[in-house]
């Protein structure tokens, strides 16, 4: 098999190699020669700009979104892919549903607001409905309840800020869960489990 | 004599149906938007590629035109015809509340307009 020549390197008028001189340019330390002749200085003068264009895109580029923005693309993307079965609300008289996206992204933004508490997953076992569609493994595998209103189980894991107290926390996060499921689909959760998987450590904390 | 669904005539028909409805369940409090399924925007999307449409803005006027709004479907059963709308709600009113909103407005609405469906509503995400 015949190997690619190697491009011969750039050597300019003067005789040396462009790219020797932008190394020592970026380096910043240009030899006599290449200060004074005309050649080389318009290597180093191009490899300046080169640079300060590289840094500029870098600091224009290298900036993290608005807080939120990703996880608010990511769950419409994820809702749009993977809705997960539907929910029968109770009001609704088997004509209203809910997808367990719905439900979960509800739940999330609810839990949000307790600042010492951040939800990693969380994830529901829903009563069987008439018309459901989706992954049957999305919901877990709780019996479904006789009583419509009823969402035999949330199961959620989240991390805690140190020194928060960890039952109180979760005391919370279970009053702001059964909250939100009744005030927003009519729903009872039967059960809410919570597992706190990390303890945050203040920033510094070695 | 079997239990035939009533019929649609056609795709005039349907189209009609997926406007009206999708024009009432808009003018619900609470309805951010109606949201397509992955098969609508695989739909949209391939439209695009092929029709050099380019636009998110234009590939909306192409969905009224060619096919039913984003966010409905409507399929023929042995039991009559279903209507199903996918909304996006926000948290106030709460999202069961409004899916019975947008239930009753837009049978109320396929009655005006002499069409009839079983009008089901999903509520598939929640803004907070």
């Amino acid at each position: 098999m015949a190997l690619e020549p190697i491009p011969p390197r750039e050597l300019l008028p003067c005789g040396r190699d462009a790219d020797t001189v932008a190394e020592h340019a970026a380096a910043g330390a240009p030899d006599d020669h290449e200060r004074a002749c005309p050649y080389c200085g318009e290597i180093i003068t191009g490899s300046a700009a080169v640079d300060a264009a590289a840094t500029e895109l870098a600091q224009d580029t290298d900036t993290d979104p608005s807080p939120g923005l990703v996880p608010a693309v990511m769950q419409t993307v994820w809702s749009e892919l993977r809705p997960g079965r539907r929910i029968p609300l109770p009001s609704g008289d088997g004509t209203t549903f809910a997808t367990e996206t719905a439900v979960i992204s509800a739940i999330t933004g609810e839990l949000d607001l307790i600042s010492d508490l951040t939800v990693r997953r969380i994830r529901l076992a829903a009563a069987a409905g008439p018309d459901q569609k989706g992954d049957p493994d999305a919901a877990g595998s709780a019996a479904a309840p006789d009583d419509p209103a009823a969402l035999p189980a949330v199961t959620l894991s989240a991390s805690a800020r140190y020194p928060a107290d960890i039952g109180a926390l979760a005391a919370q996060a279970r009053a702001a869960v059964v909250h939100c499921c009744q005030q927003l689909f009519g729903l009872t959760p039967q059960r809410v489990d919570i597992d706190i998987t990390d303890l945050q450590l203040p920033v510094g904390t070695p | 004599m079997t239990g035939s669904p009533p019929p649609i005539r056609g795709r005039i028909d349907r189209d009609r149906m997926a406007r009206v409805a999708a024009g009432a369940a808009r003018s619900v409090p609470g309805v951010l938007r109606l949201q397509p399924d992955l098969k609508h925007l695989v739909g949209r999307a391939a439209r695009d590629l092929f029709s050099g449409l380019g636009t998110a803005g234009d590939a909306e006027v192409s969905d009224i035109k060619k096919a039913e709004p984003a966010g409905i479907d409507i399929d023929r059963g042995p039991d009559g015809t279903d209507l199903t709308l996918r909304i996006v709600t926000g948290t106030v009113p709460a999202p069961h509340l409004v899916a019975i909103d947008v239930r009753r407005v837009v049978t109320d609405a396929l009655t005006a307009a002499e069409l009839t469906a079983r009008v089901l509503v999903v509520v598939v995400d929640v803004e907070t």
